[in-house]
């Protein structure tokens, strides 16, 4: 789960929503808080985190890239 | 479903680097102008999260920083592949209102003293590649084009052209979340939508952890395809040199600062594979890193220790403006560049054009017209453009023809409620599906069939074998289920893909030859025969819709 969304610094203002290209995260309308809907969809583009006025987003990469094995070059 | 039809002069399908762009200047131009894209675009596209580099030369007195240097670089590094012509036309000849654009958005691509920061690489006479701060280029733009009067329909992904009497006249498509279907009417379109990515497996099992943008699937190219529009060069599989595990963009900011390569040994390799070494084209460093490791000279790493400290700074700097989260990387994997070696790796494949300077797509002339009239192309979607330098010249170039196409046009009459409701029942079919493939499944056998038949080794058997595969998937259509309108968002983006995929078989098929190392290597064909290949394969669909090849031989001085 890429971005990871710090929800005590969260005000739920939905910019994060707006911001992903890949249509990732969504607002939980009972919460009023984003939450990553599609986690294998990320692109690790950082849009998120970069228009997040509060800096409640980190980056938080998957365990298939942080060990990256059983790479096969063509 | 709510259905929604409207007019506009000019429809630009896709909102990134080059669909903003055209926009910008077909609204000046006094064109109503309506931009649909799948995303919202301040942050659409590939260069949604940042770019830092823009490819110029700006005439300051030396040879190597001018068009004749330019247009020489082009001709060498993408022979058979770039028509002169038309890069003369969409890129020198809108070189420096690009560079105004940057400046007038807000996003300029000077340092605060009024220099640019210049570097060299893949190939490069001297150092063409500007270095800037753009991880604020696409909200920029994007308020730009809100300003001057585009009308946007963020969120709405395009499924196909409208044709009527052989002229496009508008599109249609659907809101990936509510499901609204909108049918646009418009004088001229242009499409703007990228590459196409997610043709190969990743190496790490993440589909979207991909160089280039994952939302970029080729859904331009395959709905140009659909309405009798030309591709070429859709042959070339194009990889890249990436830190191992993260397709992150960053390696020109790596090789214009002067980082080497080395293998297990510690020696610099790349002398055996260019004679530029670490300066050659994108595509020798990917020969050159597959070559080391398949001799067993592993791992291949990047070694930047060498940097003076003022160097190292810019080039971390730099590194977080073309990919904002690669910093994030190093920091979660211990890596220091000052200190330590990165092992890198080879990237997952994707259909692209042979080089930096030329790309592939929708074949466009010098007007970035297509064959179809009414339908015009631009960015990393049209066949001889690439990167941000084009995807900026072309956009403008692109936005100013459709606008004149669409001034001297007259309001074009709806086309048929047959030809809507197609389109519709097409698209929304998924939902209805019975079946439980899902798009997961699909993309992932897709993957597999051009993994096996059609990566950078080829053969006419493993290539027909492909073939077959995407025949008995396209049987299993009836099964594929979509659970909502973001997942048939992704069917589409997968059966677009298999367009796309079909015609990359048929044009290497084709071509009977090999050229670009891994861009196109044919076993059966190993050598590069320029008295039979100089020139590009286009591919249109014939009267049953089967991708059809024919040779465009191109001339250089």
């Amino acid at each position: 789960m890429p971005p990871v969304i710090e929800k005590d610094l969260c005000t739920g203002c939905g910019i994060c929503e707006d911001s992903c290209p890949l249509d990732v995260i969504y607002m939980n309308e009972e919460e009023s808080r984003p939450f990553i809907k599609y986690p294998e969809e990320c692109w690790h583009c950082g849009s998120c985190r970069q228009d997040c006025p509060e800096e409640a987003i980190t980056i938080r990469f998957p365990l298939r890239i942080m060990v990256s094995a059983g790479i096969i070059p063509y | 479903m709510n259905e929604e039809r409207l007019q506009t002069d000019v429809l630009i399908v896709g909102g990134g680097a080059a669909g903003l762009n055209a926009a910008i200047t077909a609204r000046e131009s006094g064109q109503l102008v309506l931009i649909m894209d799948k995303a919202v675009i301040e942050r659409s596209g590939h260069s949604a999260g940042g770019i830092d580099h823009f490819c110029a030369y700006l005439e300051t007195g030396p040879d190597w920083d001018t068009r004749e240097a330019y247009l020489d670089l082009t001709a060498n590094s993408a022979r058979g592949a770039t028509d002169i012509s038309v890069v003369e036309k969409v890129y020198c000849e809108e070189l420096k209102g690009a560079i105004k654009r940057f400046d007038d958005i807000g996003c300029t691509l000077m340092r605060p003293d009024g220099s640019f920061f210049r570097t060299q690489s893949y190939g490069q006479p001297g150092p063409w590649y500007i270095n800037f701060n753009g991880k604020r280029m696409k909200p920029l733009l994007a308020k730009a084009a809100r300003d001057v009067g585009c009308r946007v329909l963020d969120r709405v992904v395009t499924g196909d052209l409208l044709v009527r009497d052989g002229e496009v006249c508008g599109a249609a498509g659907f809101h990936i979340r509510e499901g609204t279907f909108y049918v646009i009417h418009a004088k001229s379109v242009l499409l703007a939508t990228g590459g196409t990515n997610r043709l190969y497996q990743n190496p790490t099992g993440l589909s979207f952890n991909c160089w280039m943008c994952p939302a970029n699937t080729g859904d331009g190219e395959a709905m140009a395809f659909r309405a009798g529009a030309k591709l070429a060069n859709v042959e070339y599989l194009r990889m890249t040199v990436i830190p191992r595990g993260f397709s992150a963009a960053g390696l020109n900011a790596l090789v214009g600062m002067g980082a080497k390569l080395v293998n297990g040994r510690g020696e610099e390799f790349m002398g055996r594979y260019d004679p530029l070494g670490m300066k050659g084209p994108r595509y020798k460093l990917v020969q050159g890193v597959l070559g080391e490791l398949k001799a067993h000279r592993g791992p291949v790493s990047i070694d930047c220790r060498h940097l003076d400290p003022v160097g190292m700074r810019h080039l971390i700097t730099t590194l977080g403006y073309d990919k904002d989260t690669l910093p994030d990387f190093f920091a979660q994997k211990n890596i220091d560049l000052t200190k330590d070696l990165m092992e890198i790796a080879t990237s997952e494949g994707m259909q692209g054009g042979p080089s930096e300077v030329c790309g592939s797509g929708i074949k466009i002339n010098q007007d970035c017209a297509t064959n179809v009239p009414g339908l015009f192309a631009a960015g990393n979607s049209a066949d001889q453009c690439r990167c941000l330098h084009m995807a900026v010249t072309s956009g403008i170039h692109a936005g100013r023809m459709a606008s004149a196409y669409a001034r001297c046009r007259v309001n074009p009459a709806p086309v048929s409620d047959q030809q809507v409701n197609e389109i519709r029942d097409r698209l929304f079919a998924p939902l209805e599906g019975t079946g439980s493939v899902s798009w997961h499944e699909l993309e992932d056998v897709l993957q597999r069939t051009l993994a096996e038949g059609m990566g950078p080794v080829r053969s006419s058997w493993g290539m027909d074998k492909a073939w077959e595969n995407l025949d008995l998937i396209d049987t299993w259509k009836d099964q594929v289920k979509a659970g909502d309108y973001h997942d048939l968002c992704r069917v589409q983006e997968v059966y677009n893909m298999m367009t796309v995929a079909r015609c990359m078989i048929r044009a290497a098929l084709f071509r009977q030859e090999s050229r670009f190392g891994p861009c196109h290597y044919r076993l059966d064909f190993p050598e590069t025969d320029d008295s039979k290949w100089l020139g590009q394969i286009t591919v249109n669909r014939d009267q049953k819709g089967q991708p059809n090849t024919e040779f465009f031989p191109l001339t250089y001085d």
